[in-house]
């Protein structure tokens, strides 16, 4: 850990000395702060660096999500949130530092961290030829959970979808596609799995949201945090999370709220 | 474990279900392949039994490519990829699931069309057993490839023409135990060693290919 720790920290010197011309691309978070002592951490970056063809994206940023948790991560396009967002859940491998998902590093055991994340990009992952039931039932499936019925209706009624579980996914429109995506964190809502479940990464979520399903999606989000979850997204609007912590990436200073 | 990999296959099964056109575009390839086989090389029975069972693996083989090409490039588009990786099963056993379900889809229907195709050549029906047999080996193997070809050639432009140069050359000793497989079962001369050689190669590939298709995966996932 030390050793990469090191590598971490002398990336961040070399890149000011490389300099861009235009504004430096990287930034030192340090988020450790949200977390108290008798918090249990379900997420944990230390060091985590990443850059393409010689440049630095961002270098040695640390970030922790304690339970009941929810952070906002901001920063303009190109600043690394959606990297920051895939390397935390262990789709991109990080050129140095570690991350470890509630208390296991994840280069150990990459099941046991998808076991306990889940991770929902800017697509929706959902296939086109299925029914939104379909789509959403196999997805839950493949988690290991066994939603039935009752527990499917639910979780599309919490996102006021219930008018499409049955349609396939090719003839829903974008923002239809987008809830239907975050479906999956109201089943985890629905069958109160939250604590099997506790990590939840989710890139841009409310793209195509109108304004009643964003205000759904952040009662969602709220009850997973009171339930003992923990939850790292990005988003370019003002989300109305009560709760939320703001993380600007791209600048050095964390913005408070 | 299996419950999961169960929920993997069930949902290809559902895609390829719906999308039974490609699957039945892939069987009419073959059978029009064989059909103008007669048509080129005229209709002697010596010649077709010598070379029909040679035209059965090589047309098997062209007519799974477009399908096999389409392995993940589907779950590459719509994001399922990232999901698939993240399933909480060692990544390999995951590519396992998806090459059953590949098989069922598109291996299981070519095995089930070789009576039918090897009539029109004139192949003897006693030796029909032996090439289902021996194209059913082949086929696992063949879709073991063409997963692994179809995870290197994620993202690629011109990626069905990628897949072909990628599983045709690795694909040979399938094409050779099986064809020497089905040729001496027509001939009627003992066929357990080609089919063991075949299952042999099989099983190799069993072995390796999930474990190179899930390093193309995470490459391409990145």
């Amino acid at each position: 850990m030390d050793k990469n720790f090191k590598i971490s920290s002398t990336g961040a010197t070399s890149t000011a000395a490389i300099g861009t011309g235009h504004r430096q691309r990287f930034g030192i978070v340090r988020d450790m702060s949200n977390v108290s002592d008798h918090d249990q951490i379900l997420l944990e970056g230390y060091g985590l660096t990443h850059g393409f063809a010689g440049r630095l994206l961002f270098s040695n940023i640390d970030i922790r999500i304690g339970t009941g948790k929810v952070i906002i991560l901001r920063g303009d396009n190109g600043t690394g949130k959606t990297t920051l967002l895939r390397m935390l859940a262990g789709l991109l491998p990080p050129l140095a530092g570690r991350i470890s998902i509630t208390g296991t590093a994840l280069s150990d055991d990459r099941v046991h961290a998808a076991r306990k994340m889940v991770f929902i990009g800017h697509r929706d992952g959902l296939a086109a030829e299925l029914t939104a039931r379909e789509a959403i039932l196999l997805w839950a499936r493949t988690r290991g959970l066994a939603p039935s019925r009752q527990d499917i209706e639910k979780a599309f009624d919490l996102l006021s979808l219930s008018h499409c579980t049955d349609q396939p996914v090719r003839v829903l429109s974008a923002g239809q596609r987008r809830r239907c995506g975050m479906v999956r964190l109201a089943l985890i809502a629905a069958m109160d799995a939250h604590q099997q479940i506790p990590v939840w990464l989710l890139d841009e979520p409310t793209t195509a949201m109108d304004e009643n399903a964003v205000s759904s999606f952040a009662r969602l989000i709220e009850q997973h945090a009171a339930a003992g979850g923990g939850v790292l997204l990005t988003s370019h609007l003002d989300l109305p999370l009560k709760q939320a912590r703001n993380l600007r990436l791209g600048e050095l200073q964390e913005e408070p709220r | 474990m299996i419950s999961i990999m169960a929920a993997i296959i069930r949902r290809d099964l559902l895609i390829g279900w719906r999308g039974l056109s490609d699957t039945l575009a892939g069987i009419g390839y073959f059978a029009v392949i064989i059909a103008l086989l007669p048509l080129a090389i005229g209709p002697d029975p010596a010649i077709l039994q010598l070379i029909g069972p040679a035209m059965l693996w090589v047309a098997a083989l062209v007519a799974s490519l477009p399908q096999m090409e389409r392995f993940f490039s589907r779950e590459a588009a719509d994001g399922s990829l990232d999901h698939l990786i993240l399933t909480p099963l060692p990544l390999p056993l995951v590519v396992l699931a998806k090459v059953i379900a590949g098989w069922l889809v598109i291996g299981l229907p070519l095995v089930l069309m070789i009576p039918v195709l090897g009539l029109m050549l004139g192949l003897p029906l006693e030796a029909m057993p032996v090439v289902m047999l021996a194209v059913l080996i082949g086929s696992v193997a063949l879709m073991l490839l063409g997963a692994m070809a179809a995870a290197v050639v994620i993202g690629a432009r011109r990626a069905s023409i990628l897949t072909a140069v990628v599983i045709l050359p690795l694909a040979m000793p399938v094409l050779i135990f099986g064809t020497a497989a089905s040729l001496a079962a027509v001939e009627g001369t003992p066929v357990f060693s080609h089919l063991a050689l075949l299952g042999a190669t099989t099983l190799v590939l069993l072995a390796i290919t999930p474990f190179a298709t899930a390093a193309g995966l995470r490459i391409a996932a990145e």
